[in-house]
């Protein structure tokens, strides 16, 4: 799979947010490309949509409220090119088969962090690779994952638990 | 005299929006520095919101509509206020929350127009459609026009 898929927030990244004489704005920054242990989490994926999908069913288990959910797809030799180094590593998804997915780009520090946030804000400029789904578009996901067996109710939490299982039970009616 | 008492109410119930708007205007900025709002997470000012609409349905409107016209100038803290006001059920926010978000589609700031979408979104219904439909044409940034038509189809269904 050539793309690694990070979940961001688009409005922090148009242009219209970057400060003048700067590349990118710190807000988005701080908002999307927070760390831990020097590492950032992506998944792996395909730029077609279909398999983007797959990913937004990854933050299934681990989001607790309907919305929308937006990725921006990482290009594998872009990385590489910026010096980024990437690692297999364990995710958090109750989607079992998309565990192996989960990457995490490791070892950055502020040049490096600096050079993927440039990358990502040229992407979000040019509207490139960037994917959003809406809340209605991410629950049908969900409810497609569910309906196969990928997933189940259980495994949600809050109020996205109780919107899917409305949801669900519309499916089963009107069906 | 009836009048005087009248006038005097008014001017208690103005003195209560004003504290509870200053309270608001101090607490909000902190709640928003110490977490940042992310899709699909839960956010402790939605609980702020909530309690206050709960408990002061008719001043809490005034007060979230001229904080939310204050940070104009701080395009952020606007766009967090209005997408947890999105995430209140709609019957809480009602019509005036409507013709909040549907303003703030022309916003000059693209978080305070994508925060308005959301929330149009998770309220849904055919005045938030209406909103959309009205604005989606004018959109200047394509990925967010993208997710307007996006939204409008799912509001159509």
């Amino acid at each position: 799979m050539e793309y690694l898929a990070r979940k961001f927030t688009p409005a922090k990244w148009t242009a219209s947010k970057i400060p003048e004489g700067e590349t990118v704005s710190a807000d988005a920054v701080t908002a999307d490309l927070r760390t831990t242990n020097n590492a950032l989490s992506t998944w792996a994926c395909d730029s077609e949509e279909r398999d983007v999908k797959e990913i937004a069913l990854a933050f299934a288990s681990t989001i607790n409220r309907p919305d929308k959910i937006c990725f921006i797809l990482l290009h594998r030799p872009e990385l590489e090119a910026l010096g980024i180094q990437v690692s297999q590593t364990a995710g958090e998804t109750r989607v079992s088969d998309l565990l192996p997915r989960h990457h995490d780009l490791i070892e950055l520090g502020l040049i490096k962090l600096g050079r993927l946030a440039e990358y990502i804000a040229g992407l979000t400029l040019q509207d490139k690779d960037c994917y959003i789904f809406s809340k209605e578009q991410f629950c049908k996901i969900v409810c497609d994952a569910i309906s196969a067996n990928r997933l189940s109710l259980e495994e949600l939490k809050d109020d996205f638990k109780k919107e899917i299982s409305k949801k669900l039970s519309s499916i089963t009616s009107s069906g | 005299m009836v009048t005087d008492l009248a006038v005097q109410e008014v001017a208690r119930e103005r003195v209560g929006i004003d504290q509870q708007c200053e309270s608001l205007r101090r607490d909000l900025p902190m709640l928003i520095e110490s977490e940042p709002l992310e899709d699909g997470v839960s956010h402790p000012i939605e609980q702020r919101l909530e309690d206050e609409l709960t408990n002061n349905p008719s001043g809490a409107p005034e007060m979230i509509q001229r904080l939310f016209d204050e940070w104009s100038e701080r395009p952020s803290f606007a766009a967090v206020l209005l997408r947890c006001l999105g995430r209140r059920h709609s019957s809480i926010v009602g019509e005036w929350g409507l013709s909040l978000a549907s303003n703030a589609l022309s916003h000059r700031d693209v978080e305070v127009r994508d925060a308005a979408v959301s929330a149009l979104e998770l309220w849904g219904g055919d005045g938030a459609r209406q909103a959309l439909q009205g604005r989606v044409e004018q959109e200047p940034v394509s990925w967010l026009a993208r997710y307007m038509k996006q939204v409008i189809t799912d509001l159509s269904e």
